[in-house]
């Protein structure tokens, strides 16, 4: 079982007479892409400005590879917070130099993060003639300086377009097959689905539900079958197994929802060894939107 | 670390131009006012009023003259630094700053080697120029010169006080305008006002003893025909701005490592 590489307990953060985070407990798994997720202020990125000392909690507390927060450690995470901040009369170059000296990173490491980027080209430019999208480019170089091994990234695509989107998705990917852990904010669910190993969801400062992708949408297959005339037979057996939670009948089809890991295969089995051929089956997993609209609108 | 810190804001400010124009700005100034002093002199007529500034251009007084009419170019050099530490705010870098590594406490002394640098600066302008002046006037000599050295010191603690009230007010408001607006009105207006409120109210001399005035007093008026008696001593002067700049430091150290930076 891998170790949490960031550990939050009971974080608790208020804006004025505003409760901004609200005992927030989580623990993000090592070598994960962990998702925050939730609507626009549900703490999101207050809870990841505490991470990175930004922000001071009014209680709670925080590990980071085991250890409490500290300026030392924050050298080892790469972080782009909000809106890319660098100063607009430097150089891509000169800003990551910048970035570089205060990581205690080799000026050396400048390069490699600008080509990974496809800034390189560009690095002799000022960061105030980028567009948005090379704005959020850079700071996502920034936060790869000295290949740390804890990458925190809030609303990464901002600016970006659908290729820079997708970039930015296999860069993702990359980090993770490297090791590394990343935690990415968004609002985009279709976004973290694509990428996410874990997930957690945030409602006006409060956990609503943390697990794996697997563990929370697991719960949430859906299965349409049809045996014609058996169908009432083929209700009966579906019944008996303990990972069905509904079965309703919707025209010919038998719509069934179920728990657990059942596969499409191990129920067209099952119904073959009973003396059932099925003129109809489809399996489709809960998306993460359903999911997320389902938590989100009970709280 | 400290040396970590002074390349860091090297890195930023080397490339920034209103930086030097700003720099530039100083030294012209400068220049210029005690040219002025120097020209009425040359060209005035001698028995109106060319004796009487004769001798300011010789050590020591020249050294009291310069550092007087440098001390009016210090709000250039206020807005030299709440421009560089309030473009730090605007473009949320102090932010990024935090987040890349660096500790509040590195940050708050990264901006107050700026204040001393930048008073370092003035002090090396004030001596070059009280030894051209003098060279301009009846030549200087070297025991002149030392002499007057003592001056240039009061005139390094004069801007190390008006640079770290500077500061303190960009720390709290953050915004370059807003903080100029505030350091300029607070330097020239607020204390001067003040302590001529509770001079004619009171009877008292405790408006010499705000933070830019007692520090101002180590470099007084050298041109005035009266003598202001209420002025502390120097000693005095020397060790409350001390005094000041010390618990200016502690403020400001508090303000930012208690500061959520949003």
């Amino acid at each position: 079982m891998a170790e949490n590489i960031v550990s939050i307990q009971g974080l608790t953060k208020d804006y004025g007479p505003l409760r901004a985070l609200d005992g927030v407990s989580l623990d993000i798994p090592e070598r994960s892409i962990f998702g925050i997720l939730g609507p626009n202020g549900s703490g999101k990125t207050t809870l990841l400005s505490i991470l990175m000392d930004i922000l001071y909690p009014k209680s709670g507390s925080i590990s980071i590879m085991g250890q409490p927060s500290s300026y030392e450690l924050r050298k080892k995470i790469g972080c782009l917070l909000e809106t890319p901040s660098f100063y607009s009369y430097l150089s891509a170059e000169d800003n990551l130099r910048i970035a570089a000296k205060i990581k205690d990173v080799d000026e050396a490491d400048i390069p490699r993060v600008l080509k990974r980027l496809g800034l390189y080209e560009r690095r002799a430019s000022k960061f105030s003639a980028f567009s948005l999208g090379m704005k959020q480019r850079l700071a996502l170089a920034s936060a790869l300086l000295g290949n740390p091994s804890l990458v925190v990234f809030d609303e990464p695509t901002n600016g970006l377009d659908p290729q820079g989107i997708v970039e930015v998705r296999g860069l993702i990917r990359e980090l993770w097959s490297e090791g590394k852990t990343v935690i990415i904010a968004s609002h985009l669910l279709d976004e973290v689905e694509k990428v996410c190993t874990h997930v957690a969801i945030l409602k006006k400062g409060k956990l609503l539900a943390t697990g794996s992708v697997e563990e929370v949408l697991g719960e949430g297959l859906t299965f349409k079958f049809s045996a014609g005339i058996k169908n009432e037979e083929l209700r009966s057996i579906l019944a008996k197994l303990n990972d069905i939670k509904s079965i309703t009948q919707q025209g010919d089809l038998l719509i069934v929802n179920a728990y657990g890991q059942l596969t499409a295969e191990e129920l067209n089995k099952l119904c073959f060894e009973n003396g059932i051929v099925l003129s109809h089956l489809e399996m489709s997993r809960k998306k993460l939107e359903s999911w997320f609209v389902e938590v989100t609108q009970n709280t | 670390m400290l040396q970590k810190l002074m390349a860091l804001e090297w890195m930023k400010m080397r490339k920034y131009k209103a930086f030097w124009i700003m720099l530039g700005l100083f030294v012209l100034g400068f220049f210029g006012l005690v040219y002025i002093m120097y020209a009425i002199n040359n060209e005035a007529p001698t028995e109106m009023i060319g004796s009487f500034l004769d001798s300011f251009f010789r050590y020591p007084r020249i050294a009291r003259l310069t550092a007087y009419m440098g001390s009016y170019m210090f709000i250039v050099l206020g807005i030299v630094l709440i421009t560089q530490i309030a473009n730090e705010f605007s473009y949320r870098t102090h932010r990024q700053n935090i987040i890349d590594g660096l500790s509040r406490t590195q940050f708050i002394n990264a901006k107050w080697q700026i204040v001393v640098l930048l008073s370092v600066f003035a002090t090396l302008v004030h001596v070059g120029f009280t030894a051209l002046y003098a060279l301009m006037g009846d030549g200087g000599t070297v025991s002149g010169f030392v002499s007057s050295l003592k001056y240039s010191l009061f005139f390094f603690l004069d801007s190390l006080s008006w640079l770290s009230v500077a500061l303190i007010i960009t720390l709290w408001v953050k915004r370059s305008g807003l903080a100029i607006t505030l350091f300029m009105v607070y330097a020239l207006v607020v204390e001067n006002s003040l302590a001529f409120g509770i001079k004619r109210s009171f009877e008292s001399n405790l408006g010499e003893y705000f933070p830019i005035n007692v520090a101002d007093n180590l470099n007084p008026n050298v041109l005035a025909p009266f003598v202001n008696n209420s002025r502390p001593t120097e000693e005095i002067a020397v060790a409350v701005t001390c005094v000041y700049l010390v618990a200016f430091y502690i403020i400001s150290r508090r303000m930012i490592k208690r500061m959520d930076l949003k």
